[in-house]
């Protein structure tokens, strides 16, 4: 019964768990092993989840907490490297050129900042953001100021570029 | 540029790209899960089944003497030592499974033990089926006339043999066909639905 309740309202938010995942991992077989561990930790957190906060902010703070802690085991690895200036080598979805731009965008900040910025464009408040991410609120807004700022250049950066 | 705007149209991409491979994944790990625990449940009842044929055996040895004792003693051990290998097996297969653990890995792992287990307990039928008739006869004559010529030297010599064939034949095809309804269709779906998994 619980087991089938969970299984409903994960497939009503599995957008969440797509997201996050596309965002954070490298490349396919990153993207399953992620998405695995997300469903794992949300499963065996689901009987501690007693609804006072929505499913989906549940689900978003654990999909970004295995993520943080998925990139970090994986930098530790050895022969891991930062994704250069083009980024990745690896393999990026398929995605229509529009989407492409926006995807390394937010894929060259950094861990953090692509956690708040995530959440704010699916139209979470600072406050929320801030019990999300463990940042301060007028923090958080700041930083989200700062993101988006950096956010443009690089989009129009990648514009620019693809026009010349 | 509108960043709620391309963000929203991302988002859009990744749904659709994701929706058919994702969905289906979903419903076959969901689906496999409910096949492994339907196998591993019969197989459960297999061998309490056995237990309950054999344990009867025993509680009638310490009723009799002589050769029905040793028989009956002797039926009893051999369903116990069937039934003691197949449970070893079957305790290496978790009753349920964790929504994230069904794993292409993990169900070939636990359909190749469903396998072994009924691959020995058909070897194991193959040989006892045949042989319950002929020992439930002598079982009788020992316990009615103390002794087992009849079954070989008497007038009915040859109605016991055809007694005994049919008897084997009836149970070897009754027991293939439990088998069929408790097993088969279900290994066949989970075969296919591994086939399917990535």
């Amino acid at each position: 019964m619980e087991e089938q309740s969970f299984l409903e309202k994960l497939d009503q938010h599995k957008g969440i768990i797509t997201k996050v995942i596309h965002l954070y991992a490298d490349d396919a077989e990153d993207r399953k092993d992620l998405r695995q561990e997300i469903i794992y930790q949300s499963w065996k957190s689901y009987g501690a989840f007693r609804g006072d906060a929505k499913f989906s902010t549940w689900l978003y703070k654990i999909s970004l907490n295995v993520s943080l802690t998925f990139i970090s085991k994986k930098r530790k690895k050895p022969g891991w490297s930062e994704p250069g200036q083009e980024l990745f080598s690896t393999h990026p979805p398929e995605l229509s050129e529009r989407a492409d731009r926006l995807y390394r965008a937010i894929r060259k900040l950094n861990d953090i900042d692509r956690g708040i910025i995530i959440l704010h464009l699916d139209g979470y408040d600072n406050e929320e953001i801030s019990e999300m991410t463990g940042i301060s609120k007028n923090n958080t807004g700041v930083k989200l100021h700062r993101i988006k700022q950096q956010l443009t250049e690089l989009l129009n950066q990648r514009k620019d570029g693809l026009a010349k | 540029m509108d960043l709620q705007n391309e963000w929203d149209n991302m988002n859009e991409e990744f749904t659709v790209r994701e929706a058919s491979s994702g969905i289906t994944a979903n419903a076959v790990q969901q689906e496999s899960k409910g096949l492994y625990e339907t196998l591993r449940k019969n197989l459960g009842y297999k061998l309490m089944w056995i237990r309950i044929i054999s344990v009867p055996m025993l509680i009638g040895a310490f009723f009799t003497s002589g050769g029905l004792q040793y028989l009956l003693v002797g039926e009893f051990l051999i369903y116990e030592i069937g039934r003691i290998l197949m449970m070893r097996k079957l305790k290496h297969m978790p009753t349920g499974l964790d929504y994230a653990e069904v794993t292409k890995s993990m169900l070939v792992r636990q359909l190749e033990l469903v396998n072994d287990i009924l691959k020995a307990e058909r070897i194991w039928g193959f040989i006892f089926i045949p042989l319950s008739a002929p020992i439930g006869l002598i079982a009788y004559q020992l316990f009615a006339h103390q002794d087992v010529s009849a079954l070989y030297a008497g007038p009915h010599a040859l109605l016991y043999l055809a007694l005994v064939i049919g008897f084997a034949l009836i149970g070897l095809v009754m027991a293939k066909k439990m088998n069929d309804i408790a097993f088969s269709k279900h290994i066949k779906k989970l075969t296919e639905n591994i086939g399917q998994m990535s």
